[in-house]
């Protein structure tokens, strides 16, 4: 598991649940090629995607079969 | 010092037949009293009838098209300044040719339909030709596109002329539309994120206009200023030249003052458009065609309480009131227990959309671009980028489930009614609406909002209903929307004019 993966493993809803590092951040927005304007957007851009990660962890949290196809046509009903 | 450019000129080789405005003169009205001409009275009322009416009296040649432009030409003039709906307008003297060309179609028997020679508006995100498109962004500043987006397309085939672009927030993020005022009460914001839309249809300074919706930006500000926003199914309404939030959950739609004008737009708009690769090839019905045929007998769907618990006290008074309606008309209600859980719905739709906004603005964040000292934006598509594939795919996932288990229920009624929401959202999205807004994007599925009431309490704005539908049945859904205003009326109610 990366860092990165791990950054998802604690429940949002656990007292655990950590602010995203900002070190991690810098290091991941570096590779993905994406500048920030200082500490300050750098902190602001972490709270953000604290929120996304709480999203995250609802996501990860329910229960969907792995069969699931994610492909979805309005015009061909399943059923 | 230079003035800037005007944004009311055409461009490339139609730039030459049309005269330049200067920005002054523009906010000034002057580039509107030339094309209008000073000895000619202007009836503004003409600006307030419906499409249905206006298309009654053009086919009729009661009416001109020249008159209905000027009227709205006039109209937007004169309250422009106070509600601040449009980012950029068509040059008035070339609208009024348009009308000219359409007026004399119609006397020569080329009547092209109740769209011809009608004034609208779209929104700042769909690509035009002869106007610069901008989504309120810095880095697409003086962008003109080199193609119609194709609802623009068909708009202009089906007869409509576009006096102007409406204004929207940055790249369409968020539930406030800021520069543009509510025309019920100019303290108050018209809702997002297509209130210059909204706005504009409101206030009658078009007949109608489009918007699009990601995660309710149609209905929000269709509902917050008093007028009717369709979100048809994803599929239905192309969304080729349209600058995306996101391409699974976007959708384009009309917003109009009646029901019956949402259809004809709807007509003009709904089509398969080999360009766009989610575009359904499911025929698209004539949406007006049985508007009138009423609900009795229909099996209307209605929240349970449960689901209706997080709905405002205001809204919940108008959804009771037009649940009363609907039992008068004959319609058979029944509770409905949605197979959602509203927070996996509300978490897998903003994820998809922050996604997938992400992909899209990758570039530009690679690029370094400017997207301006104040934009929240930025910091949303940089945070989205850190999502994992994984967790999107699996929202993915959730969502395909959600769907088959959406349209076996919808298979119990023939439409959906639910509250309308008064509340403003936040810049990332409807935390306060989910399973009222975002999840109908999720699901694709069509729903419309339309006027439902006032508030009782300041700030005293139009509440509204929505009526879901599922997937390609917007007839149904126009059909339930229709009966319920002709019943309620509320439809004509006019917001007070801010000029006087």
């Amino acid at each position: 598991m990366t860092e990165r993966e791990n950054a998802f493993r604690v429940p949002a809803s656990s007292p655990d649940f950590a602010r995203t590092d900002p070190a991690w951040a810098a290091e991941a927005l570096r590779q993905l090629g994406i500048s920030w304007r200082d500490e300050a957007d750098l902190d602001a851009i972490c709270d953000v995607f604290d929120e996304y990660r709480r999203l995250a962890d609802v996501i990860d949290s329910a229960q969907i079969s792995p069969e699931q196809p994610p492909m979805v046509d309005l015009e061909r009903p399943t059923r | 010092m230079r003035e800037p450019e005007s944004p009311t000129v055409g461009s490339g080789s139609e730039r030459g037949e049309h005269r330049r405005v200067s920005r002054r003169d523009f906010l000034g009205g002057a580039g509107i009293r030339a094309g209008l001409g000073r000895e000619e009275p202007v009836n503004e009322a003409l600006s307030g009838l419906s499409i249905a009416e206006a298309g009654r009296k053009l086919a009729a040649r009661e009416v001109s098209s020249v008159e209905l432009m000027r009227a709205v030409l006039a109209r937007i003039e004169r309250l422009e300044p106070r509600i601040g709906a449009f980012v950029a307008r068509a040059d008035p003297a070339r609208c009024l040719a348009a009308a000219r060309e359409a007026d004399d179609e119609i006397a020569h028997r080329r009547y092209r339909g109740k769209l011809h020679g009608i004034p609208i508006a779209v929104k700042d995100t769909h690509y035009t030709v002869d106007l610069p498109t901008t989504a309120r962004s810095p880095i697409l500043a003086g962008f003109t596109p080199p193609f119609d987006a194709t609802v623009v397309a068909r708009l202009k085939a089906a007869g409509a002329i576009i006096v102007g672009k409406t204004n929207l927030p940055e790249w369409s993020f968020g539930g406030s539309t800021p520069g543009t005022k509510n025309p019920w009460d100019l303290s108050q914001d018209p809702g997002g994120s297509s209130g210059g839309s909204a706005a504009a249809v409101a206030a009658q300074m078009v007949l109608g206009a489009t918007g699009g919706d990601t995660s309710g930006s149609i209905r929000s500000p269709a509902m917050r200023c008093g007028v009717v926003g369709l979100k048809p199914t994803r599929g239905r309404v192309s969304t080729y030249g349209i600058v995306p939030i996101s391409w699974t959950l976007d959708h384009v739609g009309p917003i109009a003052r009646t029901v019956e004008d949402a259809a004809l737009l709807l007509n003009g708009l709904a089509g398969h458009d080999p360009n766009d690769p989610s575009s359904a090839l499911t025929a698209a019905p004539i949406y007006n065609a049985r508007l009138r045929r009423g609900v009795r007998g229909w099996r209307i769907g209605v929240y349970n309480a449960e689901t209706l618990a997080g709905c405002g006290a205001e809204s919940l008074r108008a959804f009771d009131e037009a649940i009363a309606v609907y039992r008068r008309l004959g319609a058979d209600l029944r509770d409905v227990d949605l197979p959602v859980d509203g927070s996996v719905a509300h978490a897998c739709q903003r994820v998809i959309r922050i996604g997938e906004a992400a992909a899209y603005h990758r570039a530009y964040l690679r690029a370094g671009m400017d997207y301006g000292k104040e934009s929240a934006v930025r910091r949303q598509l940089a945070a989205g980028s850190l999502i994992s594939a994984a967790i999107y795919q699996r929202a993915l996932q959730l969502r395909a489930s959600l769907i088959d288990r959406m349209q076996a229920t919808f298979t119990e009624f023939d439409v959906l009614v639910t509250p309308g929401w008064d509340a403003i959202p936040d810049e990332r999205g409807f935390p306060s609406a989910p399973i009222l807004s975002g999840i109908w994007n999720l699901c694709g599925f069509p729903c419309i909002v339309v006027p439902a009431g006032m508030r009782s309490a300041p700030p005293v704005l139009p509440l509204g209903i929505q009526i879901v539908g599922s997937p390609f049945e917007e007839e149904k859904v126009l059909v339930a929307a229709n009966a319920f205003e002709q019943a309620a009326d509320w439809h004509r109610m006019r917001p007070p004019d801010p000029s006087r």
